[in-house]
């Protein structure tokens, strides 16, 4: 069985149609890359998925249960987590509270809760930062921090959104290794990147948005080379001139 | 020396992380011996208000400083506790304490009706509508002058501690010191951090897994009983109440307390409490200057000190380090 379910999903934002009958699923274990071009409706199908926008119609199932019209914290809470484009971490508050806040909800003894933050700290490649502020972090540590908190649920599927927009060439590398760990230790992830030479080393399989509808499904290198993908990133005109 | 260690490894955990706790319990103390030491009238009554005005102040600070939620309509619970106190003392000749269980129970009702009401609300709607709630409740007062007393108010109830100065010292001592330590304990612990996170980023709180909707409503509630704590108290004292515990005046002035002190940081409101307390009622007799130099003490203040006074010491370590940069 699937643990994460999409039924037919549709938002409309005035005239634009912002995602339309979208459906896809993810089995344990398995990463799925979401692509498309700029406003094709990816991060809307996110927040659709996470209730952070209620659907016009469609239904989200998360573990067989339908978590549609949920809010967001009790879908966290059922085991779905997810990182912002543009990250939302606590800036004011230290790399330790910012993972802290996650964690709390299911650890209760300071003792416990402490070790696991700093586990969750080591884990993420900001061992020594556990005391820094996080106004004062780097972006690519900040990338970091908002999925150490994601993990910090102990999350059944992770939605990355855009994990390397804004990066340096090197911190794309370092967190991609990072997240090649983390599908090695069979995290399902649902990830939405436009970098597809990172998340080819990702997502064995991905979805294309394209006016929020779904237009291609399947394998990797299947998928990116048929026409109609190229069509929607790079236009008719571009594709005819790629011939 | 050995046996001190192990007695400081018992005490509560706020005791040991922070020496600002042995400073207020210090201070709070010493004021224990102030009726003693202080003979003048006057001083210790302004001591005693001060004292109000810090679990006012505070309480505020738990909402706007460590919530992010700036309510322009906090004299709502402080004016409104203490019409009830006083109205449940006149006519029902209730004991005090229950006068002042019952405007903190009334608060509690209140908070969480405004915390409801004003849940998907932010910035400037946040304080418009917290704004016209003791709006609504002036004009009802001047509109039953039988029953609430009208422009004048009510007066003729009952008076804390018999009307006994050195009584009313106390009980508000006590209060204060045991409002201080639940708020502080609010504050430093697991409530306070989550409520940061609701100030800093409401999304990214929600994402944590936090319900931001029952940590709001829990931030106006715990915070209106405490400014209704403090409320009946200042009613109960006073003997008599106006509208103007209502008016915007009280409500601007636990936002200027926590600035001008220090937001989210507990400590701070207490000292803005002290400052603007002494400043407002030392000054009574000069009423023109009197605005000139409040105006001009807050502006200096938050001028060189944008963080208030609490960040002084931050700012000296700042200059003494660029100091030596150079």
């Amino acid at each position: 069985m699937a643990v994460l379910d999409v039924r037919g999903l549709f938002k409309h934002f005035g005239g634009l149609t912002a995602v339309n009958d979208l459906s896809f699923s993810v089995e344990e274990g398995q990463v799925l890359g979401i692509v498309g071009p700029n406003g094709s409706g990816k991060t809307t199908a996110f927040n659709l998925i996470t209730g952070f926008i209620k659907p016009e119609a469609g239904q989200v199932f998360l573990d067989g249960e339908n978590i549609t019209l949920w809010k967001p914290y009790r879908i966290v809470r059922k085991g779905m987590a997810r990182t912002f484009q543009v990250v939302k971490v606590f800036r004011q508050l230290s790399v330790h509270e910012n993972i802290k806040v996650a964690k709390m909800l299911t650890i209760k003894t300071i003792k416990d809760l402490n070790e696991r933050v700093e586990e969750i700290v080591s884990l993420v490649g900001l061992k020594g930062k556990g005391k820094e502020y996080a106004i004062n972090l780097p972006i690519g540590d900040l990338k970091r921090l908002e999925i150490a908190r994601a993990l910090a649920t102990d999350p059944r599927v992770l939605l990355l959104d855009e994990p390397f927009s804004g990066l340096s060439h090197h911190e794309v590398e370092e967190i991609s290794y990072f997240l090649q760990d983390l599908v090695k230790h069979g995290t399902t992830i649902v990830i939405v990147e436009h970098v597809l030479r990172e998340l080819r080393k990702i997502a064995e399989n991905i979805i294309v948005l394209d006016f929020g509808a779904k237009i291609a499904e399947g394998k990797f290198g299947d998928v990116i080379n048929q026409q109609v993908v190229r069509e929607a990133y790079l236009g008719g005109a571009a594709s005819a001139y790629n011939r | 020396m050995e046996k001190n260690k192990k007695a400081i490894r018992r005490l509560p955990n706020l005791f040991r992380k922070n020496r600002l706790y042995w400073l207020c319990s210090l201070f709070l103390i010493i004021e224990l011996f102030f009726p003693l030491l202080i003979s003048n009238y006057w001083t210790l009554r302004i001591i005693m208000f001060a004292n109000i005005f810090v679990i006012y102040a505070t309480s505020y600070d738990l909402l706007a400083g460590y919530g992010g939620l700036i309510s322009f309509g906090h004299s709502i619970f402080f004016g409104g506790a203490g019409y009830l106190a006083g109205l449940l003392s006149l006519h029902l000749g209730l004991p005090l304490i229950v006068c002042i269980v019952a405007g903190c129970i009334a608060s509690l009702i209140f908070g969480s009706l405004l915390g409801y009401t004003c849940l998907r609300l932010k910035g400037p709607y946040l304080a418009v509508v917290t704004l016209i709630c003791p709006l609504i409740l002036i004009t009802v007062v001047h509109i039953s002058p039988t029953f609430l007393g009208g422009d004048s108010g009510i007066s003729g109830f009952s008076q804390l501690a018999g009307g006994s100065l050195h009584g009313q010292f106390y009980i508000v001592l006590l209060l204060t010191a045991v409002s201080l330590l639940i708020i502080l304990r609010l504050a430093q612990g697991n409530f306070g951090l989550l409520l940061k996170t609701i100030r800093e980023n409401e999304m990214g709180s929600e994402a944590a897994g936090v319900n931001t909707t029952k940590y709001k409503v829990l931030a106006f509630v715990i915070s209106g009983v405490f400014a209704g704590l403090g409320g009946t108290l200042y009613v109960l004292i006073m003997g008599s109440i106006a509208p103007n515990t209502l008016s915007p005046h009280f409500s601007m002035l636990p936002i200027v307390m926590i600035y001008l002190g220090g937001a989210s940081s507990i400590f701070g409101p207490a000292i803005g409490a002290y400052i603007l307390t002494f400043l407002d009622l030392y000054l009574l007799n000069f009423p023109y200057v009197r605005v000139i130099i409040y105006a001009v003490v807050i502006i200096l203040v938050l001028r060189l000190f944008p963080g208030g006074l609490m960040a002084i010491p931050m700012e000296i370590r700042r200059f003494k380090k660029w100091l030596y940069s150079t």
